[in-house]
């Protein structure tokens, strides 16, 4: 077998064992005579593939299995903005302009709503002051009110 | 390796992240070893691993047990990897510095073993640094994992004269190198 088959086969079958039991005799037979292939041979097995097979087993951390694990059970989070700008901005994105409209037409009928009820509430109380306040004036002007007179005079009232 | 039961694989398949944990315990380290020699740093190797675990996760149930489990990850693991290397070679995001990754054996021994080991690291990341991805993942796949020439075959979809072939060129490049430019495999 010339040589240069003999490298190619120590570059491959050779070094990784997988030649036939008569294949790695022939080869064999070969390095026993040839130097320059038997240097060879040294080289790819120390130097090459020796290296390599003595490489360090690898780990992955630990937090690997926990970002696979959230990765697989993704859980609900509390929205918490990193920045109000971006909270505001959040907020007030619409994707479609119809969605707007409808947003703001709503605000507008609630602001409405509301502001009718206080309005009228408002009016209630305005008049409700407005009473006593005027009661309040009637006593101290003095002026009796038939209304206060209770049918007993104060003599016999207060015995 | 150790086996893991049609059992579990089945219950993993199911949704049972107890039973996939299993799973991952027993895999991570030859996942994220292949990563990260192909890829030569942590970051892309974590991120490598995950994408292929998730993957596992996700298609488990359309594992029909007619190769080893350990092939089938082994075949996800090699496609993310070589995916992941294109990317980041196109964008020339390789760190080719080393890094100070977890070695199981970094924290045992005296001080001057630690340094023998981080010797050797670079040595090994210097050759694979030399090889196109092809080839490398050959050479990871037979030197470092030990898969026969028919695993390798099946992990990476092509044929046995394929991986023989890859195989011889990559250690060519490799003798070339250590005869000519020795200096390239000093630390």
């Amino acid at each position: 077998m010339k040589c240069k088959k003999i490298k190619e086969i120590i570059l491959s079958d050779y070094i990784d064992d997988e030649l036939d039991l008569e294949c790695r005799k022939n080869v064999e037979i070969h390095l026993e005579k040839c130097e320059s292939c038997r240097q060879f041979k040294d080289d790819v097995d120390l130097n090459i593939v020796g290296i390599l097979q003595h490489a360090s087993k690898l780990e992955p951390r630990q937090e690997l299995w926990y970002k696979i694990k959230d990765k697989l059970e993704p859980k609900r989070r509390l929205f918490v903005p990193e920045n109000i700008t971006g909270f505001l901005k959040g907020l007030f994105t619409v994707r479609k302009p119809i969605y707007a409209v409808a947003a703001i037409m709503m605000l507008v009928v609630v602001t409405g709503v509301f502001s009718k009820l206080y309005m009228n509430e408002k009016n209630s109380l305005d008049r409700y002051l407005g009473e006593q306040m005027a009661f309040v004036l009637s006593l101290d002007n003095g002026s009796e009110d038939e209304n206060d007179d209770i049918g007993i005079p104060f003599e016999i009232f207060s015995i | 390796m150790q086996n893991i039961s049609k059992e579990t694989i089945i219950k993993a398949a199911g949704g049972d992240i107890e039973a996939f944990e299993d799973i991952y315990k027993v895999f991570s380290g030859y996942v994220y070893a292949i990563a990260y020699r192909v890829l030569g740093n942590k970051e892309d190797a974590e991120e490598v691993s995950q994408d292929v675990f998730v993957k596992i996760y996700r298609n488990l149930h359309k594992f029909n047990f007619r190769s080893a489990l350990k092939t089938w990850i082994y075949r996800i693991t090699t496609n993310v990897a070589i995916n992941m290397y294109k990317k980041t070679i196109k964008h020339k995001k390789r760190n080719v510095e080393y890094d100070d990754t977890i070695f199981s054996e970094k924290n045992k021994g005296s001080k001057v073993e630690k340094i023998e080991i981080e010797d050797k690291e670079r040595t090994i990341k210097k050759m694979l640094e030399i090889l196109p991805v092809d080839q490398k993942m050959c050479i990871v796949l037979k030197d470092i994992e030990g898969l026969s020439y028919e695993e390798i075959s099946k992990a990476l979809g092509v044929k046995l004269n394929t991986v023989r072939t890859r195989l011889k060129r990559a250690r060519e490049k490799l003798i070339f190198r250590f005869r000519t430019r020795r200096d390239l495999y000093e630390v």
